[in-house]
């Protein structure tokens, strides 16, 4: 990276766009719209009971996921191609929200695992291979922060939110390659048609896109405090003062 | 997974697990983007305070 200062674009009075703060509110109404259909309208499970309605929000969020992971492995593979620190915030912003979704996505299921499997956790392939996932992408985070400098952090986590989204079709198909106790999927190409009740399948949809409109939000506002963190950096080197931890 | 319908069975016993799984979700996601937003209007202050010009320093690209 040169060490040129250009002109910001965005003002300090409103360090996140006026697109993302609309995006947040939109994200809150279809979140509240999604709360009502899972526990208004959604029926109960004929053998999982109530509990099950953890459905709706256990899949979209390891759905999303995935989506992060993906963004993850373009943002560092661009990065490194092109080593230009927009691609390396993408990645950054990518891996801590999939790091917080996976997070989320296996505490639901642990706790939906209890009453339903009779145990908080068994080392069947699914959870094990999510659980790896969620290493995976922490490491990812550490290497970052903990690297001598902030070019040299940016080099080893996309080198490894590369490897590591090999992890990302293992965690799909481990329940199709392996005997599993946990239930296939119900989107993509392991699916099977019909699986879900259509009044199900529609709020899953709906919970789908709720969720997506959260992550939107949380990815470009993590995006503009990465930006506004690197501009701190910047404004900390040019008043000669301490630089951030990692800084170059 | 195979899920089916039934409006009239519910399973009270079961209502912990769900409210813990919902609330903890909503705190998560709540608490990360209330964290984020607070980190930017501190660095953004931050940034004010050291530059005097409304044009700021950008990122070192």
């Amino acid at each position: 990276m040169s060490s040129d200062a250009v002109t910001a674009r965005i003002s300090p009075a409103k360090p996140l766009g006026q697109t993302t703060r609309w995006l947040g509110l939109l994200a809150l109404v279809l979140t509240l719209a999604d709360l009502y259909l899972i526990f208004l309208v959604a029926p109960a499970d004929a053998v999982l009971g109530q509990v099950q309605r953890i459905f709706y929000i256990h899949v979209p969020m390891a759905v999303l996921s995935f989506l992060a992971f993906f963004l993850v492995f373009v943002g560092s593979l661009v990065f490194l191609m092109r080593r230009t620190p927009r691609w390396d915030r993408l990645a950054h912003a990518a891996t801590e929200i999939g790091v917080v979704l996976v997070t989320l996505a296996l505490l639901t299921g642990i706790i939906w695992a209890r009453p339903v499997w009779g145990v908080w956790w068994t080392w069947e392939p699914r959870l094990t291979t999510t659980l790896i996932l969620w290493l995976i992408y922490v490491a990812c985070l550490m290497v970052r922060a903990y690297a001598p400098s902030r070019s040299r952090g940016a080099v080893y986590a996309a080198v490894v939110g590369i490897i590591g989204f090999a992890d990302v079709p293992i965690v799909y198909y481990s329940v199709q390659w392996w005997r599993s106790i946990h239930p296939a999927p119900v989107v993509g190409p392991l699916a099977e048609a019909g699986a879900l009740e259509p009044i199900m399948l529609a709020i899953f949809l709906f919970s789908l896109a709720a969720f997506l409109v959260v992550f939107l939000y949380l990815l470009l506002q993590r995006i503009a405090v990465r930006r506004l963190e690197d501009q701190a950096a910047g404004v900390r080197l040019a008043s000669g003062g301490q630089a951030s931890p990692g800084a170059p | 997974m195979d899920f089916t319908l039934l409006q009239s069975q519910a399973a009270p016993e079961n209502m912990p697990y769900l409210a813990a799984a919902f609330v903890l979700t909503g705190a998560v996601l709540l608490g990360y983007a209330l964290f984020m937003a607070w980190r930017a209007n501190s660095l953004a202050r931050e940034i004010r305070a050291s530059s005097p010009s409304t044009e700021l320093p950008r990122s070192r690209e």
